[in-house]
C-alpha cells in the first residue's frame, strides 16, 4: 500500500534528483554565502518597487512566514496569495456557503462506528488507515467502507508491496463521473416518506441499497476523503451531496464529514491569512485596509502572471507537490523543492525548511490542530560531542528573509523621502 | 521616563484620591507615587478635568482560535477588514484600544487548539491576553470520572491542561453535554447521567470547580451551564451553581441560561431568580452576555447547543463540528431583532441582571462578544445601565410583550461612574488574579484609559481620547498611533502532581492518537515562535513594524508554594 502513494513516490524522485534524502545544508549554506544572500535580497527588492504590481504566491507556508509576508505585502501595498487546488478550493466553497458538519481524526478512531472512505485516500494517504482506523476497527466496533472509482484487482500491483492487513470490509465500486448520481441516490433513499426518493432509489444499483442500509444503522457515521479528490462543478455538487446526507442522518444520529488536506503549509497558510486579513485565500491591500479581490477569482494559473508584474513564490515546508509554473519572478523555496524548467539559479534563494532546519507551527491537514515542528538535530549534532551547527552556517529562515526585505523596502522609502 | 498626567479626574474606587483631579506619575510602565525620587517628570500631559480610568479588561470575549476562523470563513463579509463582527485580529486590537481597553481574555481554548489560539492572539496588538482551557467533556477526564478518580489525579488533569496550554483559567462547556451529543443524548441535564460514562454534570461542575481551588487557580470554575438557550434553564443554571457546594464558581454569558418556562411564547425572564441566588452567594460571580440588535454572529464549543440554534441561522448556513473530542465547536450566524419577543426578552433579561446584582465585584458587563453583540458596542450598553431615561426609552422600542413583562420598567438603578469602573477594570483584573492591573495605584502598570466628558455616557466611552498601554501612548485623539508595546501573555502555573499525569498522559494519547507530551506549549515555543513572529501592524498604523515583541522573558515560577499568574511571554 505504502509503495503505491503518488506523494511518497513523488518525494521519493524529488530526494534522488536533489542528490540525497538527507541534503547537507552545512554546504548548501556556505554556497549560499552572506555576499549572494546580500545580493539576492537586493534583487527581490527591486520586484517589490511602489509602481510595480507585486504578487506574493505561497505555495505552502508555516504561520511565521505566512504572518511575514504579510506584513511584506502590506508594506507594498501588494498581494498574498495562498496556491490552492481546485479540490480545497470546491470544500471550502461549499462550507463558506452551507456551512458544515465536521468530525476530526480523534473522532474517527475513538467514536465512529462507521467510516466510509472516498477515492484514492486509501493510497495517497496509507499510515491513515493504521493509525487512525485500526483504532476504530479494532474490537468489530466500527465498520469501514470504502468507495472507489476502480476495483483493486484492476490496478496494477507494485511487485513487493505488503499486503494490508487492514482493508474495508465493503467496498463500493463506481464510476467517477457517477458519484454525484449515487451519492444522490442515497440521499433521496436516506430521505423518509419520500415516493421520488424511494423510485430513484430502485433505480440505483445494490451497492447504493447496501450504503443506505449501513448508514441508517450507524450511530456515528463519519465520509473522509483528500482534498485533492474533488475537482470540478459536479465534484463540488458530491461534497455538497455529502453535507445533506450528513445533516439528514445528524437528525437521529451522528454523521459527519473530513476533508484531509494533504498539502503541508497550505491550511496553516490560509489560516493564518485568514485571521491577519479576514481574507479568503487572496488578499490584496489598497494602502488603507485588506480586501478580497474578486478579480482574481477562478484564475486560471497561467493568468496570474500577466495580472502583476512580479511573482515571489514562497515555500518553507517540506513538499512532494510540484512548485507552480507561473513563470515566477523569484522563488524562495526549500532545498528539496524542485524547480520549474528553465528556472535560472539567480531566480531562486532557498530557505530553511520548517522541521529539518528550523522551527515552525504547521496545521495539520484536518485542521484540528497546529503542531509545533521542531528542527531535526543536523547529523552532525547526533555524536554528542559534537556542537550543534552555528546558525550562521544555516539556511535562512523564509520569515527571516521576508522580514530583511521589507526592513529594506522601508529604509529604501525613507532614504527617497529625504 | 517619568510621565505626569496633570489635572486627571480620577475614577477609581481602589484610588486614595478618587474623584479628585489629581496628578497620576508613571515610571518604568507602571503608576509611582509622587514621592518616589525626587527628579520632575520629564513629560508632562494635561488632561484637563478629563475622566482616568485604568486600562479596560474584557474577561470573556471570542477573538481568537480556530473556530473564530471559521466564523470569518462562514461570514466572510462581516469577516473584512470594515465590517464585524468577527474582525481580522489586527483590526480587534485596534477597537478595543480606542475604547480603552488593554486587556483581552479568549475564554474557549481547546488543548489541541491552543497554539492557533496563542498564535492568533499574539497577532491581536494592543492587547495583554489569555486564554481558559476548555474541560468538561474530554473522554479521559470522564472516564477518570467515572471511576471516582481521586482528587490528585483530577487534580493532574486539570492542572497538566492548563501548563500544557498555557491557559489562565479552566472553562467548563456544558458539563458532559457535548461528549453525550456523540451518543444521541440531545441535551443533558443537571442531574441526568451521561448514557455511556454515567457521570452527571452536577459531577462535573462539584469535581472540578473543587480542583481548580486546590491547585492554586485564581480564577474560579468559569462555567457555560448546561441546557443553554432553552425555556426553563434557570433551573439548570442554578442547579449548576449549586453542584460547586459552595466552591467559586463563575457562570459565563448567565443571560443565556436565565430564562423560565413561563410567559408569551412559553418563555420569560428568569433574571430575578438568578441574580437572588448570586446576592445570597457571595462564592459566585457571572458576567452577562448581553444581547445586541443586529447581525453577528455566535460561537461556541457547545455543539449540542448550536446544533439545536441551526434552525435560527441567518443567513442559513451553519458549521458544528468535533474538536478532537474535547468539546466542540458550533458557529451559526444569527440576526437579533428588536421585534422579536425572544430576541427582546433577552436585551431585557441581561440588563435587569446587572441591575439586580447587588455586588459590582461580581457582576461582569459582556456579550460574549461576538455571540450577544459585538464587543464595540460596550459604550452604548453603558450608557443603557447609567442612564434610566435612556433605558426607558430604548424598552418603548422593543417587542410589545417583552416591554410590558420586563422588570426594567421598575428598576430605578443607574450605574455609577465608579461602578462602571469595577465592572469593567477592577473587578475583572481581580476576579483573574491580575494583581498588576485594573487600577491607578502605584505599582500598577500604567494602562490608562482618558475619555472626555461628552452629551451622554455612550458618546463618552466610544472613543477614548488617550490610551496607554504600559505608559506608552496607543490611542490619541481617538486616533491608533505607530507606537507599540510589548503585550503579555498572561498564564497560571497551577501546583498538581505530574508525576500522575506521567500515568494518565496515556488515557490522554489513547484518545488523540499523538504523543500527549506534544500538546504542552513550552516557554520557550510561546516566546519565541509565537511572539515574535514579525506580526503585521495595524494598517491605520502607517509606519514601521508594530510586531508586539516581548520583552525578556520572565523565569518560569516553577517550584513556588502559591501558584501565580505569570507575564508568560514578556
Amino acid at each position: 500500500m505504502v509503495e503505491d502513494c503518488r506523494r511518497r513516490n513523488q518525494w521519493l524522485a524529488q530526494m534522488h534528483s536533489t542528490g540525497s534524502s538527507t541534503v547537507d545544508r552545512t554546504m548548501m549554506a556556505n554556497d549560499d554565502s552572506a555576499e549572494r544572500q546580500v545580493s539576492q535580497v537586493a534583487t527581490i527588492t527591486a520586484l517589490f518597487k511602489p509602481t510595480r504590481r507585486s504578487l506574493i504566491w505561497i505555495d505552502g507556508a508555516d504561520v511565521n512566514t505566512t504572518r511575514s509576508a504579510v506584513s511584506l505585502a502590506q508594506a507594498v501595498r501588494g498581494t498574498v496569495h495562498i496556491g490552492q487546488s481546485s479540490g480545497s478550493a470546491a470544500t471550502h466553497r461549499v462550507l463558506a456557503d452551507q456551512g458544515w458538519l465536521g468530525s476530526s481524526l480523534a473522532e474517527v478512531a475513538t467514536h465512529a462506528d462507521l467510516i466510509v472512505t472516498l477515492g484514492g485516500l486509501r493510497v495517497e494517504s496509507p499510515l491513515l488507515a493504521q493509525r487512525f482506523l485500526a483504532p476504530a476497527l479494532a474490537g468489530g466496533r466500527a465498520e469501514w467502507c470504502h468507495i472507489d472509482a476502480h476495483r483493486d484487482d484492476a490496478s496494477p500491483q507494485p511487485s513487493g508491496a505488503p499486503v494490508s492487513k487492514l482493508s474495508p470490509s465493503y467496498t463500493a465500486v463506481w464510476p467517477r463521473d457517477k458519484w454525484y448520481e449515487a451519492l444522490t441516490h442515497i440521499l433521496l433513499a436516506l430521505q423518509s416518506a419520500s415516493p421520488s426518493g424511494k423510485h430513484l432509489a430502485a433505480q440505483a444499483d445494490a451497492s447504493v441499497d447496501t450504503l443506505v442500509s449501513k448508514l441508517q444503522r450507524a450511530k456515528n457515521a463519519v465520509w473522509i476523503w483528500d482534498a485533492e479528490e474533488f475537482h470540478d462543478a459536479i465534484d463540488e455538487l458530491s461534497i455538497s451531496r455529502l453535507l445533506s446526507i450528513s445533516r439528514l442522518l445528524t437528525q437521529s444520529a451522528r454523521c459527519s464529514l473530513l476533508c484531509l488536506d494533504a498539502q503541508v503549509g497550505r491550511v496553516t497558510a490560509q489560516e493564518t491569512l485568514l485571521w491577519l486579513t479576514g481574507c479568503r485565500g487572496t488578499a490584496d491591500f489598497d494602502g488603507t485596509r485588506w480586501n478580497q479581490p474578486l478579480s482574481l477569482r477562478h484564475m486560471a494559473l497561467e493568468e496570474w502572471q500577466h495580472a502583476f508584474d512580479s511573482i515571489l513564490v514562497v515555500r518553507s515546508v517540506p513538499s512532494v507537490h510540484p512548485l507552480p509554473n507561473l513563470n515566477a519572478s523569484h522563488f524562495m523555496v526549500t532545498a528539496q523543492s524542485l524547480l520549474p524548467d528553465g528556472v535560472a539559479a539567480n531566480r531562486v534563494t532557498r530557505v530553511a525548511t520548517v522541521g529539518i532546519d528550523c522551527d515552525g507551527h504547521l496545521m495539520r491537514g484536518d485542521q484540528a490542530s497546529v503542531m509545533y515542528c521542531a528542527a531535526s538535530e543536523p547529523a552532525s549534532a547526533q555524536n554528542a560531542s559534537t556542537q550543534r551547527m552555528p546558525t550562521q552556517t544555516r539556511l535562512p529562515t523564509a520569515a527571516a528573509l521576508l522580514d530583511q526585505l521589507r526592513n529594506q523596502l522601508r529604509s529604501g522609502a525613507a532614504v527617497d523621502a529625504n | 521616563m517619568r510621565i505626569e498626567l496633570q489635572r486627571a479626574r480620577i475614577v477609581d474606587p481602589l484610588h486614595e484620591q478618587n474623584g479628585k483631579l489629581a496628578s497620576l506619575f508613571i515610571e518604568d510602565g507602571k503608576f509611582v507615587s509622587a514621592l518616589t525620587g525626587a527628579k520632575p517628570a520629564e513629560r508632562t500631559i494635561d488632561l484637563d478635568g478629563k475622566y482616568v480610568l485604568a486600562g479596560g479588561i474584557d474577561l470573556h470575549t471570542h477573538i481568537g482560535g480556530g473556530k473564530v476562523n471559521l466564523a470569518r470563513l462562514l461570514m466572510p463579509a462581516a469577516g473584512s477588514s470594515q465590517g464585524g463582527p468577527v474582525w481580522p485580529t489586527l483590526r480587534t486590537g485596534q477597537l478595543y484600544n480606542q475604547m480603552g481597553y488593554t486587556a483581552c481574555f479568549e475564554p474557549a481554548m481547546m488543548l489541541s487548539g491552543a497554539r492557533h489560539t496563542h498564535l492568533e492572539l499574539s497577532d491581536t496588538p494592543g492587547l495583554d491576553t489569555g486564554a481558559y482551557v476548555v474541560l468538561g467533556n474530554e473522554d479521559w477526564l470522564l472516564q477518570a470520572l467515572a471511576e471516582e478518580a481521586h482528587d490528585g489525579a483530577i487534580d493532574a488533569i486539570v492542572g497538566w491542561s492548563v501548563t500544557a496550554t498555557r491557559a489562565l483559567a479552566v472553562k467548563v462547556v456544558n458539563a458532559g453535554g457535548i461528549n453525550a451529543f456523540k451518543y444521541g443524548q440531545r441535551s443533558l441535564a443537571v442531574d441526568q447521567p451521561h448514557a455511556h460514562w454515567g457521570v452527571t454534570p452536577r459531577q462535573v461542575i462539584a469535581r472540578l470547580s473543587a480542583s481548580v481551588e486546590r491547585i492554586g487557580l485564581e480564577h474560579p470554575l468559569h462555567v457555560h451551564a448546561s441546557n443553554l438557550g432553552m425555556p426553563g434553564n434557570v433551573q439548570a443554571a442554578l442547579d449548576t451553581l449549586a453542584a460547586a457546594e459552595g466552591h467559586r464558581i463563575h457562570l459565563t454569558h448567565a443571560q443565556f441560561n436565565a430564562y423560565t418556562a413561563e410567559g408569551p411564547y412559553g418563555m420569560g425572564s428568569g433574571a430575578e431568580l438568578l441574580a437572588r441566588y448570586v446576592n445570597e452567594h457571595p462564592n459566585v460571580s457571572l458576567d452577562v452576555g448581553q444581547v445586541v440588535f443586529g447581525q453577528t454572529v455566535t460561537i461556541s464549543a457547545d455543539a449540542a447547543a448550536q446544533y439545536r440554534n441551526r434552525r435560527h441561522a441567518r443567513p442559513n448556513r451553519w458549521v458544528v463540528s468535533d474538536v478532537e473530542c474535547q468539546a466542540g465547536c458550533g458557529v451559526v450566524p444569527m440576526r437579533y431583532e428588536d421585534k422579536q419577543y425572544v430576541h427582546s426578552l433577552q436585551w431585557s433579561i441581561g440588563l435587569e441582571l446587572m441591575l439586580l446584582i447587588e455586588d459590582p465585584w461580581r457582576v461582569f458587563l459582556t456579550t460574549d462578544h461576538p455571540n450577544g453583540g459585538p464587543f464595540t458596542s460596550y459604550p452604548h450598553l453603558l450608557r443603557l445601565l447609567m442612564d434610566r431615561s435612556f433605558r426607558q426609552s430604548m424598552l418603548e422600542t422593543i417587542h410589545p410583550r417583552a416591554a410590558e413583562n420586563s422588570l426594567l420598567r421598575e428598576l430605578t438603578r443607574e450605574y455609577t461612574l465608579d461602578e462602571v469602573a469595577i465592572i469593567t477594570r477592577a473587578a475583572p483584573a481581580r476576579i483573574l488574579g491580575l494583581h498588576d492591573r485594573g487600577r491607578l495605584s502605584p505599582g500598577a502598570i500604567a494602562d490608562v484609559a482618558v475619555y472626555p466628558q461628552r452629551d451622554n455616557w455612550e458618546a463618552t466611552f466610544e472613543r477614548a481620547s488617550l490610551v496607554m498601554k504600559c505608559g506608552t501612548e496607543v490611542v490619541q485623539d481617538g486616533v491608533q498611533l505607530a507606537s507599540m508595546t510589548d503585550c503579555r501573555t498572561l498564564f497560571a502555573e497551577p501546583r498538581y502532581d505530574n508525576a500522575l499525569m506521567e500515568q494518565l498522559g496515556e488515557s490522554v494519547e489513547q484518545r488523540l492518537h499523538v504523543p500527549w507530551r506534544s500538546l504542552e506549549i513550552s516557554l520557550n515555543e510561546i516566546q519565541a515562535l509565537m511572539r515574535t513572529g514579525s506580526a503585521v501592524s495595524s494598517p491605520s498604523w502607517s509606519s514601521g513594524s508594530l510586531s508586539p515583541r516581548p520583552s525578556s522573558p520572565q523565569a518560569s515560577a516553577s517550584g513556588q508554594a502559591v501558584p501565580r499568574t505569570t507575564e508568560g511571554a514578556g
